[in-house]
């Protein structure tokens, strides 16, 4: 028995140091194993459940399961993992500018639905960080597939510059039970008991603490200076970014009577910069580039206050985490927009 | 260092591991661009150079414009622009392209 475990050890070793892996030690994808991911979802080996970006190779279920194993996935996570690479073909997500971009925006997955519940995904303390095998692994096997099905290798398709600690696993869950407002699949047109995935082109989170500030205005505006800063491409392209308020921001805010489409509008009026501010940044001189910017944009004029998304709606909010410190956070995007997709189970 | 192909190979019969990756269709790619016939000659032909609207990729293109028509008799030589650097071509610009161009020199840069 020992000599068994110390010869899968062995293994473990030999092929992390293949290009099959992230650079964590992977799970063998024995026939066996992947054998039994496929008969979870019940499809044949050969079926393509997506062409993969960046370079649109064909991911069968075969593939797919064989990286969800090496991945540490559980078979019942497999309809999560089909419902984010179906969703990762919409054009409207560039995912394949996205991740051969030398930016550092990866698809962060956003989760909703009964299926939270039922898989033990995390969306209470620490919903970016460690501790929960769903959200680590769910992740980590998008992005597998997305390395070897789709060629994201960093230096190769991936010319990421700086990478960011999301290129591991990216994948958390909304905490629904304790949000004042519809979760984010509602509002994208499902039913609360349909269980969905939400793509979003995301920079890592940069956290907000607003421990002592008592209503909206005032933890909305830290947010606001989040927003506003010179090195965001987002601020460029008008891509959707992400807002993640903790349950106490939220309820501070629904408390004062602010519907989730009235952080939006808060935001979208006040994050914004002087159009002769913008010019000092990423493309110097260069903004009247950017048509993505709204129309009513005289580029022409310095003062001319140009806001951090196209439309209020862009700036997707959903609301996670525990509890403590009313926290929030800025997800910068990129040329990106989310897509929503429901989750066969 | 990294396992060989032919230790990999080796491994995957072994241990009867599912091979993850795909490479088919990268080649599949490769293998249509390579069976595109090569001009011989640009003297008369139609040249495009497609920039990505990042500033780099202009300044370079439009200088690799200046020394073919300098050095060839090329019957019409235009810049055009995609929309956005961070997306494919718009398929009504690449068919415009294939309609007027019989050459596309395109590039990247930031």
């Amino acid at each position: 028995m020992v000599a068994d475990i110390e010869k899968l050890c062995d293994v473990i070793d030999r092929l992390s140091e293949t290009k099959w892996s992230d650079g964590l030690p992977i799970v063998p994808p024995t026939k066996n194993q992947v054998e039994r991911f496929i008969q979870y979802i019940g499809r044949l080996p050969g079926d393509i459940i997506a062409k993969v970006p960046p370079q649109w190779g064909e991911g069968t279920v075969e593939k797919v399961a064989a990286n969800a194993v090496m991945a540490g996935c559980r078979p019942e996570y497999m309809p999560i993992i089909v419902a984010a690479l179906q969703a990762m073909e919409d054009p409207g997500l560039n995912a394949a500018g996205m991740l051969c971009s030398m930016h550092s925006a990866v698809p962060l997955l956003i989760i909703n639905g009964p299926i939270r519940k039922s898989l033990n995904i995390n969306s209470g303390f620490n919903v970016f960080g460690q501790g929960w095998r769903a959200n680590a692994t769910i992740g980590r096997a998008v992005n597998l597939t997305l390395m070897n099905v789709g060629g994201a290798r960093p230096g190769e398709a991936d010319r990421s510059v700086l990478g960011q600690p999301g290129n591991y696993t990216f994948c958390i869950a909304e905490n629904e039970e304790a949000s004042p407002w519809d979760p984010l699949h509602v509002d994208r047109g499902l039913a609360a008991i349909d269980s969905a995935v939400t793509l979003i082109g995301a920079e890592p989170p940069q956290l907000c603490l607003t421990p002592s500030l008592d209503n909206p205005w005032d933890i909305l505006t830290v947010l606001v200076s989040h927003m506003t800063h010179l090195g965001s491409v987002t601020t460029y392209y008008q891509g959707q970014s992400l807002v993640v308020l903790s349950p106490e921001a939220a309820a501070i805010c629904a408390e004062a009577r602010w519907r989730k489409k009235d952080v939006q509008q808060f935001l979208f009026e006040k994050a914004r910069m002087p159009h002769s501010k913008l010019k000092m940044g990423i493309y110097k001189d260069a903004t009247d580039k950017y048509f993505m910017w709204p129309h009513w944009i005289d580029r022409r004029k310095g003062e001319e206050m140009v806001p951090m998304a196209r439309r209020p709606e862009d700036i997707v909010v959903v609301v996670t985490g525990g509890p403590g410190a009313r926290c929030s956070a800025y997800l910068p995007s990129w040329a990106t927009r989310s897509v929503t997709r429901k989750i066969d189970v | 260092m990294p396992l060989s192909d032919t230790d990999l190979r080796k491994m995957i019969e072994e241990f009867g591991l599912v091979d993850p990756t795909v490479k088919e269709a990268i080649k599949e790619e490769t293998a249509k661009a390579e069976g595109i016939p090569r001009l011989v000659d640009l003297n008369g032909k139609r040249a495009c150079f497609l920039e990505n609207t990042m500033e780099s990729s202009g300044i370079v293109l439009r200088r690799i414009k200046e020394v073919l028509e300098q050095r060839y008799h090329l019957a019409d030589s235009r810049m055009w622009s995609k929309l956005w650097y961070s997306r494919p071509g718009a398929p009504a610009l690449l068919d415009e392209i294939a309609g007027k161009c019989d050459f596309v020199i395109s590039g990247i840069g930031l």
